[in-house]
Parts: C-alpha cells; sequence; structure tokens
C-alpha cells in the first residue's frame, strides 16, 4: 500500500492501471486529484450542489467501471471526465428544461456590499445567475475557458466539437455574458 | 479590441467565481470512494463467477481425466486403421495357422503310431 502523497507525482493513466488491479490507493488519489474539479464543473453547471453531487459521483463511478479497459495515453483522465459530466448535467438539464431559469436567485438588489468577500461572493452569484441564462453549450464552453481554465483544443474534446467551434461559442457566451452582466457593474461595485 | 474589452470587463466576474469555488464535503469524497471499493470487488466477484467452464469438462471429469481419453481414442484410431487395411496381412495371419495345423496333424500321427505300438505290446 502507498500512501497518498507517494501516489502525488504519479501520473492518471498509471493510477488507472493500480485502480484496475484492485489497489485502493490510486482510486483515492484519482478521487483527490479530479472529483472536487468535475463536482465545481457540475455545480455551475447545474447551480444545485445535490444534483451537482449526483453527477459528479455518478462520473467518477463510470471511471471506475471503464478502469479496466482505460487505454493509455488516448484520452486524459480529467477530459474524459470532463465529457461525461458535462453531458450528465446537460441531460438534466435538458429534462427540467422550463423550471429551473425562474428558480435563479438574483443577486442581492441595490445593496451594495461593504465587504470584500461579500462584493466577490455577489458577483459569483451574479455570474452564476446570468451563466444560467445562456445556451447549454455557450455555458459549458465559457465555463471551461474562463473558470476552469482549460485550453481551447482539451474544450473542443470534451464537447467533441472543433477548436474554431469552441472559440465561436466562447465569444458569442461572453458577448451575452456582457449583455446580462455589465448593466450590474454599479451595484456590484464595478463601476 | 472589443473581444479584449469584454474579456476586461468579465475578469472580475470569472475571478469571483474561481474564488468562491466551494470545497468538497468529506461526505461527497467518501461516496467516491466507496464507489471505487464496490466496483472492485463487484468486477472480483464477476471474474470469479465467470470463468466458463467448457461444456466437456464435467465428462472429462467423470470419465477419469485426458489419460483414459488419450487411450480410447488410441483403440479407436486402432480398430479403424485394422478395418481399413489391406487384407495382405490377413493372408500372411492365415498362412501362420495352415503351418501350424500342418504340423499339428505331423505330430498326431506320430502319436497314434506310438499307441498303435504300445498296444500291440
Amino acid at each position: 500500500m502507498m500512501a497518498l502523497d507517494a501516489m502525488n507525482d504519479v501520473c492518471d493513466d498509471a493510477l488507472m492501471v493500480l485502480y484496475a488491479n484492485g489497489d485502493q490507493e490510486a482510486a483515492r488519489a484519482l478521487t483527490f486529484r479530479h472529483a472536487p474539479r468535475v463536482l465545481a464543473l457540475s455545480r455551475r453547471l447545474l447551480r444545485d450542489m445535490a444534483e451537482a453531487e449526483d453527477v459528479a459521483q455518478d462520473a467518477m463511478l463510470r471511471l471506475w467501471k471503464i478502469a479496466p479497459e482505460w487505454r493509455q495515453g488516448e484520452a486524459k483522465v480529467s477530459t474524459w471526465l470532463y465529457r461525461v459530466a458535462s453531458n450528465l448535467c446537460i441531460d438534466r438539464l435538458r429534462k427540467k428544461k422550463g423550471t429551473h431559469l425562474d428558480d435563479i436567485p438574483e443577486p442581492a438588489d441595490g445593496k451594495p456590499s461593504v465587504e470584500k468577500r461579500m462584493q466577490s461572493n455577489e458577483r459569483a452569484l451574479a455570474l452564476q445567475g446570468a451563466l444560467m441564462q445562456l445556451p447549454e453549450r455557450q455555458r459549458l464552453a465559457v465555463t471551461l475557458r474562463h473558470i476552469e481554465e482549460l485550453a481551447n483544443p482539451e474544450i473542443a474534446e470534451i464537447m467533441q466539437i472543433s477548436v474554431d467551434a469552441v472559440e465561436s461559442l466562447t465569444a458569442r457566451g461572453k458577448r451575452n455574458l456582457a449583455g446580462l452582466l455589465l448593466g450590474k457593474k454599479e451595484e456590484l461595485g464595478l463601476a | 479590441m472589443m473581444e479584449n474589452k469584454t474579456d476586461m470587463e468579465l475578469k472580475a466576474f470569472f475571478d469571483a467565481a474561481k474564488n468562491t469555488e466551494p470545497l468538497p464535503d468529506a461526505a461527497f469524497l467518501q461516496a467516491v470512494m466507496a464507489d471505487a471499493v464496490l466496483q472492485t470487488e463487484a468486477r472480483t466477484k464477476a471474474t470469479r463467477v465467470a470463468v466458463p467452464t467448457p461444456f466437456y469438462a464435467g465428462l472429462l471429469r467423470n470419465i477419469g481425466g485426458w489419460q483414459p481419453v488419450a487411450a480410447m481414442t488410441a483403440c479407436t484410431f486402432f480398430g479403424i486403421y485394422i478395418g481399413y487395411s489391406t487384407p495382405d496381412s490377413l493372408n500372411y495371419i492365415n498362412n501362420t495357422q495352415q503351418n501350424a495345423e500342418t504340423f499339428d496333424d505331423g505330430s498326431f500321427s506320430v502319436a497314434s503310431e506310438i499307441e498303435a505300438l504300445f498296444q500291440e505290446g
């Protein structure tokens, strides 16, 4: 048994092989490395922590299932997980389309916060609200590019589209976000 | 240019989103790792159960293993060989048998002559 620290330098592909051979420390390392980011992406797309946890757990479960057949060097574990999680999120959003957007709380209205932390939370909340108003694929592209900070080729792989299409989606997404958010600059302390 | 301006204006929002990322709670991580353990157990179990036993395995075991099967197969092929072989070898066997009978006849006649001499005294 290797300690978690000892697994820090082990690449994902090797961890997948170790896990496929029954090593639970490898599973632990993969969980700590990827589950938080998958959860964060799911939460941004779904805006519901409980649902995001379901999706992230489901995505990780699929990773455990595919481990014995994992083909090294073909795809990055993170890219694969993001793809699975984003597809699961989009499925969920499509199932309950029309009800979710109405539930989005608006950021606190007309009460500029004094503390920076509060202000930051309000901006994040405002962004979240605006993201939820974007079409699903624009939301995913913008989230992966500007919040998860992935490169366009990786996003293209996750979304299974061309790099040009990613650039187009993020550009349109940002224009839409700007339209939704920049009118609130003053109340969010950005004027 | 326009794109850069939009990027700059949105940057504060994206930064705020990155800073407010909640940490996953321990229960969630535990659940994910528990799934990993269950999946490993299920895989091990499935491997144990799914090892296919060939249809002839039981038959082979009842017969007594591969040695008797090999002996039976050899006998079968030998039988088939005898059935299909040319009759030359059978003629050889027949000739041998005839010679033996001739010899027997001779020895029988010598014995009967001795017996006759005894009877005559």
